[in-house]
C-alpha cells in the first residue's frame, strides 16, 4: 500500500493552495504539519476525492485519483469541521454512515460499530443524541465513523483537538493499531502526536513542500541551533528580540529560555539537543526548502 | 438501497415540515371536500335547486342550474360576449388572479366572430352538441391569449332560475341526471375526481418545502464531507432519499384517500360500497395526485442542486402551482402541474379529456425520473466541488478560528 503524489497542483482562481507538490507515503503513521494556510486541508481534500485537482496525479494503493469510486472505498476521511443530522443518535450516525459506505449486512454493520464505538470508549453513550456529546466525545466518533469502513487510507485532521491527555494517548495507541497495514495520514498542530505516533512526516508551507522525510532527520538539521539559558529579567527584556524564542518561563527574577539560534546567544547559553517542536520551527525560518 | 431507504423514511419522520404536510393536507380535506357543500353535491338533488321561493314576490328565485342544452348553454354564452363588448374589457389570469384587461381591436373582432356563431347554433340547436358550443369558447380564449375566463371549465354559464314551473322541470332533470349516474357507476368515481382535484392544491406546493432542503441538509449540518468522501452512488444516494420522501408523502395521500372513501359512502348512506370507494379513491390519488407530489418532491431536489438554494425551487414552485390552479377544468396541457377537475358530476367532459389527463400524468411521472436523475447528476458534480459556491471560505473562516496559528508553537 502506498500513496503517491505528483506534481500535484490546485489553485483557486489566481492563487494556489498546492503547488507542485509531490511525494511517496508507505504504510504506517505519517505526520503532515504546517501552519494554516499552508494547503494542509487542501491536500487532504483531495486526496478524500472533496475536490479535483488543477493538475498532476494521485495515486492510492494504485487506484488513480479520477476514479472516485474506487477511491472513496480505499479512504477513510476525518474532517476538522463537522457534525451530523440532528437527531442522530451515536449508533445511528454511525450506521448510516457505514451504509453509505457500502456495508450492506446490519449485523456485519453492528459487529463493526460495537467493536470502534468500544476502542474509542463510546459505547455507554451509543444511544445519546449526538448533538448531546462534549467536544471530545465528538471527536472520537468523528475518529470511528472514519474506520468503520477499514479504508487502507485514513486521513484525519485534528483528531486529538479538544480531548483529554488520557484520551489522547488511548487514541495514538487506536491509530497506531490500525495504522497496521494501513497508511494513516495525520495532520496535527500538535507535535507531540507526530513525536509519538510518526516516524515521516511532511511539512507544507504556503502550498510548497517544505519537508519530507524521517523525523529524526528533521531533528538532525536543526543540531545546535537550539540554546538554552538562564537570564535575569533586565537582560530578557533588552536581548528578547534578538533571536527566534522557543519557550520562556518565568522563575522568579530569572527566565529560563529556549532560542534559536547559529551560534551561542547570550553568554552562559548552552547548546540542547532539539526537539521535533524545535526542529519544526528551525525548518519553518529557513529560507530554502530542503526537500 | 433499502436498508437506506428505511433510514431515510425514519428520518422523515423526524422533520418538522413533514408533520406540517400532513396537518396542511388533513385540513384541505376537511375545510375541501369533506364539507357539507360536497355531501349536497353528491347527494340526490335538494340543495341546489329548491321548489321554495328564496327570493322575494318581486324577484323570486329558485336556485340556479345550469345550461341543460345547446340553448341554454348557447344564449349564456352569447350574453356573457355581449356584457364583455359593451364593457370593452374582459376577464383574464394573471398567476392565478382574475383582472379586468381591456379588449383590443383584434379581441373584440373574435368576440363579434363568436357571437354570429353562436347565432347560427341558436337558429339551428339540433344540429350541434354542447361540445360544440364550448369550442366556440375554447376558440375565443384561444383569440384572446389562452388565459381568459372563456377558457373552458372555468365558467359553468350558469344562470338563477326564476319560477316554481322551471324549478319543478330543473329538479326533475337533476333527478334523472343523477339517477343516471348512479346507474351508471358514476357517483364514486365522481366523487373520487372531486377529492383529487382538491387534494392537488397542497400535493402541488407543500412538498417541494421538504424536497428542497433534503440534499441540502448536509451541508446545512455541516456533515457534507462525511457523506461525499463515502463509497454511495450519487444515484443510491439522491434516489434513495427521493424514494423514501415520496413514499413518506404518498402514504399520506393513500390513507386521506381510504378516509375519504369511507368516509363518502358513509356520510352518503351507501350501504356496503366502501371497498368499492376506497379501491376507487385510491386509484384515482395514485394516478391524479401521486405524480404531482412526486415531481414536486423531485422538482424540489433538482432545483436545490442547480441553484443550490432551496428557496428558488419553491419560488418556482409557487409560480408553477399558481399557472396550474386555474381554470378549474379542462385545462390539462403539459404545463399543468396537477388535474383540476372541480366537478363531481360532468362524466362526459371527463371522458372527452381523459386522453389529455393521461398523457400528462405520464409525462410528470416521466419528468420525475428525469428530475431525479438531474439531480443526483448535480450532486455528483457538487460532490468534488467543495471549494464552489463559496463554502470553502465559509469554511476555512472557521478554520482560521479552530486552528491555533504557529506562533501558537512557541
Amino acid at each position: 500500500m502506498e500513496l503517491i503524489i505528483n506534481h500535484l497542483t490546485k489553485s483557486y482562481g489566481s492563487k494556489q493552495a498546492l503547488q507542485d507538490i509531490s511525494f511517496r507515503v508507505g504504510e504506517g503513521i505519517h505526520g503532515l504539519l504546517g501552519p494554516n494556510g499552508a494547503g494542509k486541508t487542501t491536500l487532504m481534500r483531495l486526496l478524500a476525492t472533496l475536490l479535483e485537482p488543477t493538475s498532476g496525479t494521485v495515486e492510492i494503493g494504485g487506484v488513480p485519483l479520477r476514479d472516485k469510486a474506487r477511491v472513496r472505498e480505499l479512504v477513510g476521511y476525518l474532517p476538522q469541521e463537522f457534525a451530523f443530522y440532528p437527531g442522530m443518535s451515536v449508533y445511528e450516525a454511525m450506521d448510516y454512515l457505514a451504509l453509505l459506505s457500502g456495508i450492506a449486512g446490519r449485523g456485519e454493520r453492528k459487529r463493526r460499530i460495537d467493536n470502534l464505538l468500544e476502542q474509542v470508549n463510546l459505547m455507554e453513550q451509543r444511544r445519546t443524541k449526538v448533538k448531546a456529546l462534549s467536544g471530545g466525545m465528538k471527536r472520537r466518533l468523528g475518529v470511528a465513523q472514519a474506520m468503520v469502513h477499514e479504508p487502507k487510507l485514513l486521513i484525519v485532521d485534528e483528531p486529538t483537538a479538544g480531548l483529554d491527555p488520557e484520551e489522547r494517548i488511548r487514541f495514538r495507541r487506536l491509530l497506531g493499531r490500525f495504522a497496521e497495514g494501513r497508511i494513516v495520514l495525520l495532520s496535527t498542530h500538535v507535535v507531540e502526536d507526530v513525536e509519538s505516533t510518526c516516524e515521516q512526516m511532511t511539512v507544507l508551507h504556503q502550498g510548497s513542500l517544505r519537508y519530507h522525510g524521517r523525523i529524526g532527520d528533521l531533528t538532525a538539521a536543526a543540531a545546535g541551533q537550539v540554546w538554552i539559558a538562564e537570564l535575569d529579567r533586565a537582560e530578557w527584556e533588552r536581548d528578547r528580540d534578538r533571536f527566534p524564542v522557543l519557550s520562556a518561563v518565568p522563575e522568579g527574577n530569572v527566565m529560563r529560555v529556549r532560542v534559536l539560534a547559529g551560534e551561542q546567544p547570550f553568554a552562559g547559553a548552552r547548546q540542547t539537543v532539539p526537539s521535533i517542536e524545535d526542529a519544526y520551527l528551525h525548518l519553518m525560518r529557513r529560507e530554502e526548502s530542503p526537500v | 438501497m433499502m436498508a437506506l431507504i428505511g433510514k431515510e423514511m425514519r428520518m422523515t419522520l423526524r422533520s418538522l415540515v413533514f408533520y406540517l404536510f400532513i396537518i396542511a393536507s388533513v385540513f384541505f380535506y376537511f375545510t375541501s371536500y369533506a364539507t357539507e357543500e360536497t355531501w349536497g353535491e353528491l347527494s340526490p338533488p335538494a340543495a341546489s335547486v329548491t321548489t321554495q321561493n328564496l327570493g322575494t314576490a318581486e324577484h323570486p328565485y329558485y336556485g340556479r342550474k345550469q345550461p341543460g342544452n345547446t340553448t341554454e348553454l348557447a344564449q349564456r354564452m352569447k350574453r356573457e360576449i355581449d356584457f364583455d363588448l359593451n364593457a370593452g374589457t374582459t376577464d383574464k389570469q394573471r398567476l392565478g388572479f382574475s383582472v379586468k384587461s381591456k379588449l383590443t381591436a383584434e379581441e373584440k373582432e373574435a368576440l363579434s366572430k363568436a357571437v354570429s356563431e353562436l347565432d347560427r347554433i341558436l337558429l339551428t340547436p339540433d344540429k350541434y352538441t354542447m361540445a360544440n358550443v364550448y369550442s366556440v369558447a375554447g376558440e375565443i380564449d384561444k383569440q384572446l391569449g389562452g388565459n381568459s375566463m372563456y377558457k373552458v371549465g372555468l365558467r359553468d354559464y350558469g344562470f338563477p332560475i326564476e319560477s316554481y314551473e322551471e324549478a319543478v322541470k330543473a329538479q326533475a332533470v337533476i333527478l334523472s341526471s343523477y339517477n343516471a349516474k348512479l346507474n351508471a357507476g358514476e357517483l364514486l368515481p365522481g366523487a373520487a375526481r372531486y377529492f383529487s382535484d382538491y387534494m392537488s392544491l397542497p400535493a402541488g406546493i407543500f412538498p417541494v418545502f421538504l424536497s428542497a432542503f433534503l440534499l441540502l441538509r448536509d451541508r446545512s449540518s455541516r456533515m457534507s464531507e462525511l457523506t461525499y468522501s463515502r463509497r454511495v452512488s450519487s444515484w443510491v444516494y439522491v434516489g434513495s432519499k427521493c424514494i423514501a420522501q415520496g413514499i413518506m408523502l404518498s402514504l399520506v395521500y393513500l390513507i386521506l384517500a381510504v378516509i375519504g372513501g369511507w368516509q363518502t359512502v358513509d356520510t352518503l348512506g351507501l350501504t356496503g360500497q366502501t371497498g368499492e370507494a376506497v379501491m376507487i379513491f385510491l386509484g384515482y390519488t395514485a394516478w391524479w395526485l401521486l405524480p404531482t407530489l412526486w415531481v414536486s418532491v423531485a422538482f424540489g431536489m433538482f432545483g436545490s442542486m442547480l441553484f443550490r438554494r432551496g428557496i428558488v425551487p419553491i419560488a418556482l414552485q409557487i409560480v408553477w402551482w399558481f399557472l396550474s390552479v386555474l381554470p378549474l377544468m379542462g385545462s390539462y396541457g403539459l404545463n399543468r402541474l396537477f388535474i383540476r377537475f372541480n366537478s363531481p358530476d360532468d362524466y362526459q367532459l371527463y371522458r372527452g379529456w381523459a386522453d389529455e389527463i393521461a398523457l400528462n400524468r405520464s409525462f410528470y411521472l416521466m419528468l420525475t425520473v428525469l428530475l431525479v436523475i438531474g439531480a443526483a447528476g448535480l450532486w455528483e458534480r457538487n460532490r468534488s466541488r467543495l471549494d464552489s459556491a463559496g463554502t470553502l471560505n465559509r469554511k476555512k473562516a472557521k478554520g482560521a478560528l479552530a486552528a491555533p496559528d504557529p506562533g501558537a508553537l512557541r
